[in-house]
This record gives C-alpha cells, sequence and structure tokens, in this order.
C-alpha cells in the first residue's frame, strides 16, 4: 500500500504575459494577453513508507507545483493525489498534522528572535505534546548540532545553520512525510554535505518518508532510493539510481596517459573521444565489448602512464534525458 | 489557546527588540493627544456646542475614537497581501491552523501587544495630561464593552473580506487606503456621524461602517443608552452575521486560486 499516490495530476495556471519597457506595461495594463500554462501535465507515480524519492527536474519542470499540490496548498486543476489515503487539498489540517516541510527558498523562522522561540512557536502551531517535543527537541540538538544555535538570533545565523533549523522545525511533530523543497540551495560544499547526512540519519531513525525535490544531482547520488525526473510537467523517468546509470547503455570512459605520443586505437565497440597526443580519451560499451581486452589493446599500442575507467556521470544521463524529452 | 499565547509572547518579543521604535511611539501618542486637544479647543471657541455635543464631550470622543483607532488596527489586509506577495501563503495553508483563525490570533495578538505599548501610553497622556474634566463625561456601561469587542470582530471581517481582494487582483496597498478614507469618513473616526448634514447622517447609517466607531462612541458619550444602546448592539451583531457570511463564501472561493509561482 503506497503512502502516497498521485494519479493524472495536471496543473494549469493562467498567467498574463509582460512586455518590457513602459509602453509594454501599459499595455498588458489594458489589453492584457493571457495564456494558460500546464505546470503539471498528467503526472502519476507512488511513493511507498520509509522511501527517500529524488524528485527531479530543471527550473520550472513543476517540481514545486507537486510538493504544493502534495502538501495541500494548491488545489489540482484535474486528477488526484491521495496521501496516507486522503486528499491533502480537502484535508489541509489533517493533511498538515502528518507532513513536515521544508521550501528552501521561504523560512518559516522569526527573523529577530532567537532560533528557539521559532520551534517553540511550532509546538503551539502543531500542539505537539510534551514529551514528543522533549524527545525531538533531544534528537535535533544530537543529530542536527542545533545545541550552539539555539540562542542566537535568527538573522546572525548563516544560511546552513538556518537550514539545520527549518529542518529541525519541519520534524518537530514526528511528521510520516517530509517534504524538502531544494533544502540544498544556496549551501557550501560543507553544508550541503552535513544537510545529506541529515536527511539520511532523520530517514533511518525515524522511518520518515522523505520526497526531496531538487536540480542537486549529489543530494539525489548520495540519498535517494529512487529516483522520479519530470520536464515540463510530464514524467520522464522514474526509477533506481542504478538503472539511471544504465539508462543511456552501459557505457565507461576511459582516460589513458601514455608516455608518447600513440596513434588512435582502432577497434570495435571503441569510441575515441578525444585522441589529441599523448592524452587518449574512449568510451566503450561494457556490455557489448570486453573491457579487458581493450585494456591489453591499450598497453600494446604504447606505455601507460596512468590509465582510469569510469562510469557516465548521472549529471551527464540527466542532461540528455532533459534534452532530449524523453528515453527511447 | 496555546497558539494565541505563543503568537503573543514572540510579537511582544519581536516589538520590545526596537527599543528605540517603541520609545518614538509613546511620545508620538502623546503628541497626538496634544494636537487633538488643541485642534478641537480652536475650533470650539466662540460656540458652547455644535449638534448638541459640547468642547469637552468633542475631546473625549476625538481622543477615545484615536485610542480605538489603535486598537482596532489590526493590519489583517496588509498581512493577507504581503503573504501573497512573498509567497508565504504557501508556508500558512500548509499548517494544522486554518489560515483565517490564525490571521484573527495573530491580530488579537497583535492587538495586546499595541495595547501595552501604545493604548496605555495614550491613556496616561489622556488621563493626566488634558481631560480629567472631560473624562468625567465617560459613561463606562456593559453596552461599552459589548460593543467595542463586536466592533473588533466586525473590523476583522471587513478587513479579511478586503484582503482577499488579494487574491484576484495581486495588490491591494492602493485599494486599502481607499477602503480606509471611506471608512474613517462614514464610521465617524475622524468627525461624529452628528455633524453631518441630515441626508448624509442617514446615509452613513444604511452603512455598515458606523457599526465600528459610531455605535461605541456615542454610548461612551452618553448619546444612546438604555434601549437605544441595546438597538444599536444588535445592529452590529447582525452586520457581524451579514459579514461572516460573505467572507466565509469569498474564502473559500479565494483558497483556491492560489498561485504561488518560483519555488
Amino acid at each position: 500500500m503506497p503512502l502516497i499516490q498521485v494519479t493524472d495530476l495536471e496543473k494549469h495556471f493562467t498567467i498574463t504575459k509582460r512586455r518590457h519597457g513602459v509602453a509594454g506595461a501599459l499595455k498588458a495594463l489594458i489589453a492584457p494577453e493571457r495564456e494558460t500554462v500546464r505546470a503539471l501535465d498528467g503526472v502519476s507515480f507512488s511513493v511507498d513508507p520509509g522511501e527517500i524519492l529524488g524528485y527531479i527536474g530543471p527550473n520550472g519542470a513543476g517540481k514545486s507545483t507537486t510538493i504544493k499540490v502534495l502538501t495541500g496548498i494548491l488545489t489540482p486543476t484535474a486528477g488526484e493525489a491521495l496521501v496516507d489515503g486522503c486528499r491533502p487539498y480537502e484535508n489541509r489540517q489533517e493533511n498538515a498534522k502528518k507532513i513536515g516541510f521544508v521550501f528552501g527558498q521561504r523560512s518559516r523562522l522569526w527573523w529577530l528572535l532567537p532560533a528557539y522561540d521559532s520551534l517553540e512557536y511550532t509546538r503551539s502551531v502543531y500542539s505537539i505534546p510534551d514529551d514528543v517535543f522533549k524527545r525531538n527537541m533531544q534528537y535535533c540538538k544530537e543529530t542536527l548540532g542545533l545545541g550552539r544555535l539555539l540562542d542566537k538570533p535568527v538573522r546572525v545565523l548563516s544560511l546552513g545553520e538556518r537550514m539545520r533549523v527549518e529542518i529541525a522545525m519541519a520534524m518537530l511533530h514526528s511528521p510520516k512525510i517530509l517534504y524538502l523543497d531544494e533544502p540544498t540551495v544556496g549551501l557550501d560544499v560543507v553544508g550541503k554535505c552535513e544537510l545529506r547526512d541529515m536527511i539520511k540519519n532523520i530517514n533511518r531513525q525515524y522511518g520518515i518518508t522523505v520526497i526531496l525535490a531538487t536540480h542537486d544531482v549529489m543530494d539525489i547520488e548520495k540519498l535517494c532510493s529512487r529516483v522520479i525526473i519530470i520536464d515540463r510537467g510530464r514524467l520522464v523517468w522514474e526509477g533506481d539510481l542504478g538503472a539511471l546509470r544504465k539508462a543511456k547503455g552501459n557505457t565507461r570512459v576511459i582516460v589513458v596517459d601514455f608516455a608518447s605520443e600513440v596513434e588512435p586505437l582502432q577497434m570495435p565497440g571503441l569510441v575515441p573521444a578525444s585522441t589529441e597526443g599523448q592524452k587518449h580519451v574512449y568510451e566503450i560499451d561494457a556490455d557489448t565489448v570486453d573491457v579487458d581486452t581493450v585494456l591489453q589493446a591499450l598497453a600494446q599500442a604504447g606505455q601507460v602512464l596512468d590509465l582510469s575507467i569510469a562510469a557516465p556521470d548521472i549529471e551527464g544521463v540527466i542532461r540528455e534525458i532533459y534534452t532530449e524529452g524523453s528515453l527511447p | 489557546m496555546k497558539y494565541l499565547a505563543a503568537t503573543l509572547r514572540l510579537q511582544f518579543r519581536t516589538t520590545l527588540t526596537f527599543r528605540f521604535d517603541l520609545a518614538v511611539t509613546v511620545l508620538r501618542n502623546v503628541l497626538t493627544v496634544c494636537c487633538l486637544f488643541a485642534l478641537w479647543t480652536a475650533l470650539f471657541t466662540g460656540r458652547t456646542a455644535v449638534a448638541g455635543i459640547d468642547k469637552n464631550t468633542m475631546i473625549l470622543y476625538a481622543v477615545a475614537s484615536t485610542i480605538l483607532g489603535v486598537f482596532l488596527s489590526m493590519r489583517v489586509e496588509n498581512n493577507m497581501a504581503e503573504s501573497i506577495h512573498k509567497g508565504n501563503i504557501a508556508l500558512m495553508l500548509a499548517r494544522p491552523i486554518a489560515y483565517p483563525l490564525s490571521l484573527f490570533m495573530d491580530a488579537v495578538a497583535n492587538t495586546i501587544v499595541n495595547a501595552v505599548t501604545r493604548i496605555f501610553p495614550y491613556l496616561i497622556a489622556a488621563v493626566i495630561g488634558f481631560c480629567l474634566a472631560e473624562c468625567a463625561g465617560m459613561r463606562i456601561t456593559g453596552w461599552l464593552v459589548i460593543s467595542i469587542a463586536l466592533s473588533y470582530i466586525l473590523m476583522f471581517l471587513y478587513q479579511v473580506l478586503f484582503g482577499s481582494l488579494v487574491f484576484w487582483t495581486m495588490d491591494i496597498a492602493g485599494l486599502i487606503e481607499y477602503r480606509d478614507v471611506v471608512m474613517m469618513l462614514f464610521s465617524g473616526a475622524i468627525v461624529p456621524l452628528y455633524f453631518f448634514p441630515d441626508w448624509l447622517f442617514r446615509m452613513a447609517m444604511f452603512l455598515p461602517f458606523q457599526a465600528i466607531y459610531h455605535t461605541p462612541l456615542s454610548i461612551m458619550i452618553g448619546r444612546i443608552d438604555g434601549s437605544d444602546a441595546a438597538m444599536a448592539v444588535g445592529l452590529q451583531l447582525a452586520w457581524i452575521v451579514v459579514l461572516s457570511l460573505i467572507a466565509r463564501l469569498v474564502w473559500r472561493r479565494a483558497v483556491r486560486r492560489v498561485i504561488v509561482h518560483g519555488g
């Protein structure tokens, strides 16, 4: 029984076209030109309890819109979303008790007051029982490293610190599902890394299902068991991470450094990507060509100084999926 | 109730963060009372009474109206508009508290904070500084207390109704000013409705605005009492019922229109 079931979800917005310049603004004022944008155009998927689902897509793909339907903020134009058995946009408050959310671009913290006050406020908003509050606060202090942040006014916290408080705020009421909409946006490398560890920990320790909308591929690689890719309001790919890697065939990239200049190697199944001078880059399809044979051929071609074999990076695969719109 | 207490606590602390602003506000309130006193004293020079209201009563009316104005300044429309503009409406709708209810709670908390930081200074300035004599004319009755409470609810309903327009127009800053002028004029906040020409007075009595300022202030200066006061309070109640029905309808439609762009 899936925890979240989304069926043929559609959300259309009517927007007024704006033109450049003052004349354009005036024209839009008098005779506005409207157009309908299909932010979601028939999306279906399901999420099982305990999963960390990566929900990815380029800017404007419809990630946030989906999350806003699932959190009950937006009412879909057509289709249905079921979260734990009820429609979030019809049972907003009931749904709100079961979910936690962090919108990376919007803060819920009280800007001028110490971070602890915002958490205390959340306790009253969600009517969190004392024992649950204490237990979760203890957990957040330990795992999210909140201890020394709590007494500082939010305005002096760094972005990374603020995001930690936001996540703590989202899980104080022990939600079943945690929606994270670009939680690592704008963080530095260390900050992103720490945040990912925290999300993983929350998922493991509490068994909270996490829906992670992002366009940071590293988030996906480090965290997600399953990935859904949407683009222009349509679902273009769904599966686990391994399958995504293999989505474009089981290719490997071989980079060789020769001691001297060597003629490009000619072999069936071996595609030379760049073979200038001493450094050669080849792509091979590991399903049809034996890697071992290729390595032997390379060793015979000249003296090999350095050699590396890499699986294609996920980012490349996703880029291809974006540009092609869908997979064959 | 817990929510109200928490909101109140945080709003207090936010207000107290700006001590300078607080000090300036107190000073401004004292000055406002001075100005009202000077203005109406000047206007009443050479007259004993206008439309049955003498100078002392008028000063009492003006000061009370100002204090009532602070009490009723709940900024609900601005809150709603800001939530829509910044997109924070998303965060509001995804909470386990109904948005209109949380708006009301926030307004009440805001009023209590205002009461301590602004109304008390007003009252002290008013009582100590000038109108010891004028205050003698004040009639504090049960009807007054009830009608002020009803004024508060009415004001909240107006603001929710008006604020809901932002779901359609996306911007209401200009409309709020317009609403404010019409309401201040026809509610008797600036000038008692008794000063109006007869036809305008009757028109004002048909509009819903008079129930906000005119009713409690008239009860306070003793212009209406007894069964008249009961009637006026009854009319306030009727307006509350009508407006809350409309607000409910409008709100339901508004919330379906929520659009949140860009993240």
